[in-house]
């Protein structure tokens, strides 16, 4: 068992060819992720998610056969899984919403755009959701990414099929997006 | 556990991963017809060169007054927008392949560009422009009489320009039809050798109007040049060098024979 939890994703791809058994390591491995990813970008709730979750999960099982081992597992599976959330988004006619912020999360983002002020930290935590809710959903989803699910640009890139350069480039105007929202609410609250 | 019940479900359910080949083919089917598009694309760009090289530059003054609207209506729109229609196919093909993604857009775009150029140009030294070009207008009436509309320039013989398919030779006249199926008498202004026309020609006149139905020639010319592939040119270029060759010998042996002379 310490063996396969010691293995690289590739190689438990390999060995889960051989035998659909090694596909409950994978499986173990993103589970918690996955869920809060899809709980992340989505506003459904828990029951609706694991169904989701399941669907990407057979769906992953199936496709196997075409994961290239060049790109990293997590990043494909990320990829199943985002448009696998989008489908759904489809057919529940329902949109993109990030939620699910912690403390170090918050930080993370205050100390990237610079808000170094107590008084600022505090009004995001209070009102992070609502200003990602106004902000474009290709910025927020690109925020998330690197914010709440900490991918690299690299990443990205392969998670959302869009070029470095592209990412970088929406990854700044989210920033600054995000600042003008920041900006623009608090001027309203007060 | 949620892994645990997904498992349960793959086994109960006796699903089993796609095969690699399945998707080996798809991949080599997206890459097959990228190449077969982008060969397309370099067909028409070749087509292109060869319609602007051959253009009727050395009597423009005479179809219009600026050489700016010259261009603007001998273009060859119908390839142009052809060779668009491709590249954006080959565009959204590359980008769905397994890296495509990865390259900005420019970069496949001048990527495109280059290798249709490349490859056009290639293709139009090998005579291909010039055979699609002629294929196509004596095959398919639609683009010679419609799509065509650097041809149509030649359908004015209110400003003397005039075009049609041969119909009847003689010593002094000749019949031609142009595509509405109207027949033209062509006055012999020009020396008899000029008339040496075939029925069913497809031929160009530069002239004037006499009246709805006689038209005095300047010019006339063959509305395509006819084809000479590449094996014809090599053939042409070899008996060129043979003729060659065989004036040189016997320029020697005149030398020789006269060099004979001097010394007897």
């Amino acid at each position: 068992m310490s063996d396969f939890l010691e293995k690289t994703d590739e190689e438990l791809v390999v060995l889960t060819l051989e035998n659909q058994n090694h596909f409950l390591y994978l499986m173990n491995r993103y589970e918690g992720k996955l869920l809060n990813y899809v709980l992340r970008i989505s506003n459904i709730n828990k029951e609706e998610a694991e169904d989701l979750l399941q669907e990407v999960f057979i769906k992953v099982y199936l496709n196997l056969n075409d994961f290239d081992s060049k790109l990293k597992f997590s990043s494909w599976i990320y990829r199943i899984t985002r448009n696998q959330v989008i489908s759904n988004f489809r057919k529940i006619h329902s949109k993109f919403q990030i939620t699910n912020f912690n403390e170090e999360i918050l930080e993370n983002i205050a100390s990237d755009f610079n808000i170094e002020k107590d008084i600022e930290l505090i009004y995001l935590r209070d009102n992070i959701d609502k200003i990602l809710e106004k902000m474009n959903n290709r910025y927020s989803e690109v925020l998330a990414l690197r914010f709440l699910e900490e991918k690299d640009y690299k990443e990205i890139s392969d998670i959302l099929k869009k070029p470095m350069g592209t990412v970088a480039t929406m990854l700044s105007r989210a920033k600054k997006d995000f600042k003008k929202e920041l900006d623009k609410q608090e001027y309203v609250e007060r | 556990m949620l892994s645990d019940k997904i498992l349960e479900k793959i086994k109960e359910t006796r699903i089993a991963p796609k095969s690699r080949w399945k998707f080996l083919l798809k991949n080599y089917l997206v890459w097959a017809s990228g190449i077969l598009f982008l060969i397309i694309g370099s067909m028409s760009v070749a087509v292109i060169i060869y319609i602007v090289r051959n253009n009727d530059w050395d009597i423009s003054s005479q179809i219009t007054n600026s050489l700016a609207k010259f261009i603007l209506i001998t273009l060859p729109y119908f390839w142009i927008i052809f060779l668009i229609i491709f590249s954006v196919v080959i565009y959204f093909n590359f980008k769905q392949t397994k890296r495509g993604y990865k390259y900005p857009s420019y970069v496949i775009v001048l990527g495109v560009a280059l290798i249709s150029v490349v490859f056009g140009t290639m293709f139009y030294n090998v005579g291909l422009g010039q055979a699609i070009e002629n294929v196509v207008s004596e095959k398919v009436p639609i683009y010679r009489n419609h799509l065509d509309l650097r041809a149509k320039v030649w359908d004015q013989p209110e400003k003397g320009l005039l075009r049609g398919v041969v119909e009847k030779v003689n010593e002094e006249n000749l019949h031609i039809k142009n595509f509405e199926g109207k027949i033209w008498v062509i006055k012999n202004k020009l020396r008899k050798e000029n008339f040496n026309f075939k029925k069913g020609e497809h031929l160009k006149i530069l002239g004037e109007k006499i009246n709805d139905e006689n038209f005095d020639a300047n010019d006339i010319r063959p509305f395509l040049k006819k084809r000479k592939n590449l094996i014809q040119r090599i053939k042409d270029k070899q008996l060129f060098l043979q003729k060659d060759v065989q004036i040189e010998n016997e320029q020697i042996n005149e030398r020789k024979n006269n060099n004979l002379r001097i010394n007897k």
